[in-house]
Formats: structure tokens, C-alpha cells, sequence
């Protein structure tokens, strides 16, 4: 069942797919924000913003 | 079957391709964000039998592997692996002494040195890049003098301890164009172009990935690459030149979400494939 929470930046609410995991970077449909995923459990599941891209990110 | 464990930071959807590829296969997968681990002796809790190196970031990818492989965890890729190819010109340097065709190069640390490396290589134009970076990420080509004096200046000033070396790479004139080539254990299981009419043309810039079809030279290169920078997975970036094929760059945590469907191949799966491989050799 797809998990319901809500944009940490604009209080929006967003559908977590299925297979959504911790550590995954999602984009806030309403305000664009790209948020991470801390914690999924529930009505207990976490956003926040995620990091900005580092200089040895990559591949 | 036995416990892959998948190293990551910010799960991308390699990560999940991957983690679908090996549950589908029997295999229990422990995500493992490396963040929230202590890599210490003392905190081991580790309970894998292999791992998966797959860090968005080079630097904690880079200390993971090294504490897992002192614990006797195979790791793939191995440090050896990812030591050379996470720096460009150390990747050189192995290309070279393999003698594996590759842009002519030099590693200065001064305007004057950088001056005179450009002479030798040829002339202008060259393309600087971090030694440690991707993603066509804070590339320069350079047409001058002026613009070299300029761009060394703003490294130096602004950059970090990483950028202040400067990797020096003859610049390469493409067709509108390069080639990827994916690469396990030796053997090129399929290749993309990486088509732009920008000079840099990796997709995280909007190079658009088309399938190309792999030749006798593109698979002997690609073997004879993957020999001089130690095996395992790697995706090879290939040059096409008036004097054959040339390797620019050879990156040890691929990304391939933009690749399977051009090419037909499921690369997740022959990682996956590898992984059980390395397993059944090591146990």
C-alpha cells in the first residue's frame, strides 16, 4: 500500500511508491523540492530535504 | 545462496534495479548506507558475504571498501580497482603503461608547468578536468593562454585541496559523440552512444544514450582496459579518432538506468551475475 506524507518544505502530501526505500531521493510534486527519504515505517515514515550534490559524487 | 551486501549513500534507481536483479535470483540483499555505519574493528557488524560498492560519493565508497577488504569481505569493486579509476590520472597513467590508447595527458601543478605540458601535448585546444570528480562535472576546455592562466587561477583560489592539481588532457574532436562500453570481469556485454552536440556528453548533461553495436575493437580494448585497471565492473568512455579507438575516462560505480532499454541488455542483472560469480570463487 502506497504510504501517504507530507513535503517537509511545503506541507504538501505525497504518495510513496511500494518499492520507495530509505536513502532514495524523491521530488515534491507540488514544490519541486528534492527530499530524501529518512524512515519508512507507517504513519511514522520521514522527509527531509535531501543534500546537495558534492564534489565526489559520481560514478 | 548467501548475503549481498549492497554499499550505498543516496539510493538511486540503479540501486533498486539491483536489488530486484539479486531477490529475483535468491539472494538476500542488506542495503547498507554507509553513512550510518562506524567503520571500525571494534563496531563490526558487518554479516555479508559479499559486497556490492555502489556510493554516490567516491570518498565514503572509497574508506567502505578498504574496511570490508580488512575484514577479509569481498568487495566488488576491489580498492585496487577503485583507487586507480576514481582518479583520472592515475587511470592514465595505468592506460598508459598498458599501453592501451588514450589522449595524450600530463598532471601539472603551476601556470608556467601547465604552459609548457600544453606545448608538448600539441597545443590548444585541452580540456582540464578534476582529477577526482563526474557527471561532466567542472570540465574545461580551454582555447588559450588567457583562459588557462584564468581558470588555474579560480582552482587555485577557489578550489579544494583536490583541485589543485591540474589533469591536462589533449582535447579530443567527436563525431557528435562518444561510446560507452559496459564491461565485467574483462568481457563488454554492450556499449551505448552517448550522443550531444555539446563537447561534453555524458547523459547526466543531456547526452542522449543510443544502443552501439560491439566490434572486435571496441571488445579488445575494452578487455585490454579492464586488465590495466584490475577487472571487475567497470564502464569504459571510448573516443572514436582518425587513429582508432582512444579511452578517455573508466568509471567503477557505473550508472546504467539509461542504457538497458537501448541496448537490450540487462545490465543489472550481469552485475548481479558477477556478484554470484566472485561469491562461488571466494566461498
Amino acid at each position: 500500500m502506497n504510504i501517504k506524507v507530507i513535503c517537509p518544505v511545503c506541507d504538501a502530501d505525497i504518495l510513496l511508491n511500494n518499492d520507495t526505500k530509505v536513502s532514495e531521493v524523491i521530488k515534491c510534486t507540488e514544490c519541486g523540492t528534492e527530499l530524501v527519504v529518512d524512515k519508512i515505517d507507517g504513519t511514522d515514515t520521514l522527509l527531509s530535504i535531501a543534500p546537495e550534490v558534492e564534489e565526489d559524487w559520481g560514478e | 545462496m548467501f548475503t549481498l551486501g549492497i554499499l550505498h549513500s543516496t539510493i538511486r534507481s540503479e540501486e533498486k534495479l539491483l536489488d530486484k536483479e539479486a531477490q529475483s535470483r535468491g539472494i538476500k540483499v542488506e542495503l547498507i548506507d554507509v553513512r550510518n555505519k562506524i567503520l571500525s574493528p571494534n563496531f563490526n557488524n558487518f554479516k555479508i558475504d559479499v559486497a556490492l560498492e555502489r556510493c554516490v560519493s567516491t570518498v565514503q565508497g572509497s574508506y567502505a571498501i578498504s574496511f570490508l577488504e580488512s575484514l577479509n569481505i569481498k568487495v566488488i569493486n576491489s580498492s585496487l580497482v577503485a583507487n586507480i579509476c576514481q582518479d583520472k590520472f592515475l587511470t592514465s597513467l595505468v592506460l598508459n603503461k598498458a599501453n592501451v590508447n588514450t589522449p595524450p595527458f600530463a598532471l601539472v601543478f603551476s601556470v608556467d608547468e601547465a604552459k609548457e605540458a600544453v606545448r608538448g601535448l600539441g597545443g590548444f585546444p585541452i580540456v582540464i578536468k578534476p582529477n577526482l570528480g563526474s557527471w561532466g562535472r567542472l570540465l574545461a576546455k580551454i582555447n588559450d593562454d588567457d583562459a588557462l592562466e584564468s581558470v588555474i587561477e579560480h582552482k587555485n583560489v577557489l578550489g579544494s585541496p583536490q583541485q589543485k592539481p591540474i589533469y591536462i588532457q589533449k582535447y579530443i574532436d567527436k563525431p557528435g559523440r562518444d561510446i560507452r562500453v559496459f564491461v565485467i570481469d574483462g568481457k563488454a556485454i554492450c556499449a551505448i552512444y552517448r550522443q550531444s552536440n555539446h563537447w561534453i556528453t555524458n547523459t547526466a548533461r543531456g547526452g542522449k544514450a543510443l544502443n552501439c553495436p560491439l566490434t572486435k575493437d571496441l571488445i579488445d580494448i575494452s578487455k585490454n582496459t579492464s586488465i590495466a585497471c584490475g577487472g571487475g565492473i567497470l564502464a569504459i568512455d571510448v573516443f572514436e579518432t582518425d587513429n582508432g579507438l582512444s579511452i578517455n575516462e573508466v568509471n567503477h560505480t557505473m550508472e546504467f538506468k539509461n542504457s538497458e532499454i537501448p541496448t537490450g541488455v540487462s545490465i543489472s542483472g550481469a552485475i548481479i551475475d558477477y556478484c554470484i560469480k566472485v561469491y562461488k570463487n571466494y566461498d
